[in-house]
């Protein structure tokens, strides 16, 4: 197994992990180790490809996700800080059970596809489809915040693997994105959580559907 | 890249950035100097003073300079009065002006650029700056309008990122390279598989964004919640950029996949749009939730035209004009509603409007004949050729019979609906005629320009700009998918 596979693997695993934990705490450290899986993969291909500008990569992810976004998403409320009330509205069990489903399907389809590194591509696929449906089984508005930024760690890095004609630092411009993003969640829920005084987003009727 | 790419957003977001600045009394003066800045960027584009990409690029431009224009002109005396009544702190209108110009300079980018990567984070930031000021107004149901918004339809623009690295990279492409037609790079590397998954996660990706059923939850409460300048915006012009977008990729993608595929998913989500529109239409009791379904429906018109290909899909780049001035007037025209009876809701007491008010009445009145279709408004000219494309294709002929039953189940649900706030006496439970209500010339005055776009836009269109219109027709026939 070489780092690559290590640090994409670490990226599925902190996806999965995101979506069992109870706490804000718990998610929040989750978080930025999968972001530093993220800058482990731009690492490597930093130190493997020609391309020097991918330690620009390095730099913004551990910068801006490891170092402000958790910041961000951490300050604003007592609220937000404290254990989630809300249940999941399915068992840790039945969500492990689709999180294997959702692996097994992943590597299947990325072998069926015939792309180069089908099994590194196949776990990056199955981090994403983890981080989907993460962020509908859970109701606690900062957990799918996480999961949402989650994803988006996950195709900062999926980018970087699949995108080999990325011949340019295109990508800091999709971690800034990141940037904003958090900024944006942060200030729409922790608006909301002021107002609505919960977490659970079922207590918020005009999200229940 | 052309320079133009650089100094057109850049220059709003400027001004944007200026506006947000300087102390409350330059506000006006600010926004002033933005609208000036878009009437000289449609007017040297319209004389040839720079170019956009491609002729569907310039047409695009337009239509967003045009709408822009209006907008932000109806944007001063409605927010103005929209603070007033709910006791807006000076530092959140100025906030609504900034983040209104950012909007405004990212769908510019939208139709300059060329990049798809970038267009990506363009599309990330129109999305980003659009969920801050669907919550502008800061209460529940604003917020959690914003928060719906936020999270569904980034969960499909991440999707449409990875889709859009996918894709470009399975088909050989390039992805650094600023054209809509990157020169083949790795030709070897070429997987029409994995070109083909790329091509359907940006249409479920971008599709989330377009507001396409089933992926359309987010459009109702958004479009409701927000002010009416930021609806209208978001109907006539977020919606067709993410429609574009999803045109565009597939455009790429087309030399490595076959374009049955990417005709079928099209068709496929823009008749599932018309269905859910045709059974949420007729429900509707507040104004602004019945143009939203509406945008529903039409951006699925839109998207079963470049689906459908050849006139339907001229039909199809027409309709976004159409399209776009219909609605802008008719989120506009329930903004006026809202400010004169503090509802849009005919069930909460906005009733009776062609009495009370009847400019706004009357402007409702066209503004609805034209979004159902009726001739010669405007919307009807460009429903016609996505029809008539569509019948044009033999293949095609039973999706058109179903999206015209469709359209006209939609037809009389906004048909039955209408009564409600056009002639039903007083409010709820009172059936005596109430007084007349004043209605401010300078909100009236944008939509009564917008309402002659819809009367003479649909023919008129081409006839005012038949060069860049020819354009646009040729560039659909040859260089579509």
């Amino acid at each position: 197994m070489t780092l690559l596979d290590l640090a994409v693997f670490l990226l599925w695993s902190t996806a999965v992990l995101m979506a069992m934990v109870k706490t804000n705490r718990s998610v929040n450290l989750l978080f930025r180790i999968q972001a530093l899986g993220e800058a482990t993969v731009a690492a490597v291909l930093a130190v493997t490809l020609p391309y020097p500008w991918l330690w620009l990569t390095v730099a913004a992810v551990v910068i801006i996700k490891v170092l402000i976004v958790p910041r961000i998403l951490f300050r604003n409320d007592p609220l937000v800080q404290g254990d989630y009330g809300a249940r999941s509205p399915f068992g840790t069990t039945a969500l492990l059970f689709f999180f294997l489903l959702a692996t097994v399907f992943a590597l299947v389809l990325a072998h069926w596809m015939k792309i180069g590194h089908p099994t590194l591509v196949g776990i990056l696929l199955a981090a994403l489809l983890v981080s989907l449906i993460h962020m509908s089984s859970r109701y606690e508005a900062w957990s799918i915040a996480r999961a949402l930024l989650g994803l988006e760690t996950i195709c900062g890095a999926g980018i970087l693997v699949i995108g080999l004609t990325l011949e340019e630092p295109a990508d800091l411009a999709v971690d800034i994105v990141a940037l904003f993003l958090a900024l944006t969640i942060s200030w729409v829920a922790s608006t909301l959580m002021r107002l609505k005084r919960t977490v659970d987003v079922r207590e918020i009727k005009e999200l229940i559907g | 890249m052309t320079g133009a790419m650089i100094w057109v957003p850049g220059t709003l977001v400027g001004l944007g950035m200026v506006v947000w600045a300087l102390p409350d009394r330059f506000l006006k003066m600010g926004v002033r100097l933005a609208l000036v800045f878009l009437l000289a960027a449609l007017i040297s584009q319209w004389a040839g003073a720079w170019h956009a990409p491609d002729a569907l690029a310039s047409w695009f431009f337009r239509i967003i300079a045009v709408i822009a224009i209006i907008v932000v002109w109806y944007s001063d005396p409605y927010i103005e009065r929209e603070a007033r009544q709910h006791r807006w702190p000076p530092s959140r209108v100025k906030a609504y002006f900034a983040l209104l110009l950012l909007f405004v300079a990212s769908l510019a980018a939208v139709s300059l650029w060329t990049s798809f990567l970038f267009l990506w984070v363009d599309m990330e930031i129109v999305t980003l700056s659009s969920v801050v000021l669907v919550g502008i107004e800061a209460d529940g149901r604003s917020l959690e309008a914003a928060w719906r918004f936020l999270i569904v339809t980034e969960a499909g623009g991440l999707l449409a990122l990875i889709g859009t690295v996918v894709a470009v990279s399975a088909s050989g492409h390039s992805l650094g390279v600023w054209s809509f037609h990157p020169a083949l790079r790795y030709p070897l590397a070429v997987n029409t598989r994995w070109a083909l998954a790329g091509a359907y996660m940006i249409l479920v990706g971008y599709g989330t964004k377009a507001g396409l059923a089933p992926f359309h939850t987010w459009l109702p409460d958004a479009h409701s919640e927000a002010p009416a300048p930021i609806s209208s915006l978001l109907s006539a012009l977020k919606l067709a950029s993410a429609a574009l977008l999803i045109y565009r990729s597939f455009q790429m993608v087309s030399s490595t996949v076959p374009p049955v595929f990417l005709h079928d998913g099209m068709i496929v989500l823009g008749l599932l749009s018309l269905l859910i529109a045709a059974g949420f239409v007729a429900f509707q009791t507040d104004l602004k939730r019945l143009w939203a379904y509406s945008s529903i429906e039409h951006i699925g018109l839109i998207t079963l035209g470049m689906g459908f290909g050849g006139l339907a899909l001229i039909g199809a780049m027409l309709h976004i004009w159409t399209h776009a001035v219909s609605k802008t007037l008719l989120f506009q025209n329930a903004g006026i509603v809202r400010i004169l009876y503090h509802t849009s809701d005919s069930a909460h007491g906005a009733r009776d409007l062609l009495a009370r008010t009847p400019w706004t009445g009357g402007l409702l009145a066209l503004g609805a004949a034209g979004i159902v279709g009726l001739p010669p408004l405007a919307p009807f000219w460009s429903e016609w050729l996505i029809v008539a494309g569509g019948f044009a294709v033999p293949q095609y002929r039973i999706f058109t019979v179903i999206a015209v039953a469709l359209l006209v189940a939609i037809f009389i649900g906004i048909a039955r609906r209408m009564p409600s706030w056009l002639f039903r006496p007083g409010p709820v439970d009172r059936e005596e005629v109430l007084d007349r209500i004043d209605e401010p010339w300078s909100l009236l005055v944008p939509s009564v320009v917008l309402a002659v776009l819809v009367i003479g836009g649909g023919i008129g269109a081409p006839l005012v700009a038949p060069h860049l219109w020819h354009a646009v027709v040729r560039e659909a026939f040859f260089h579509s998918f």
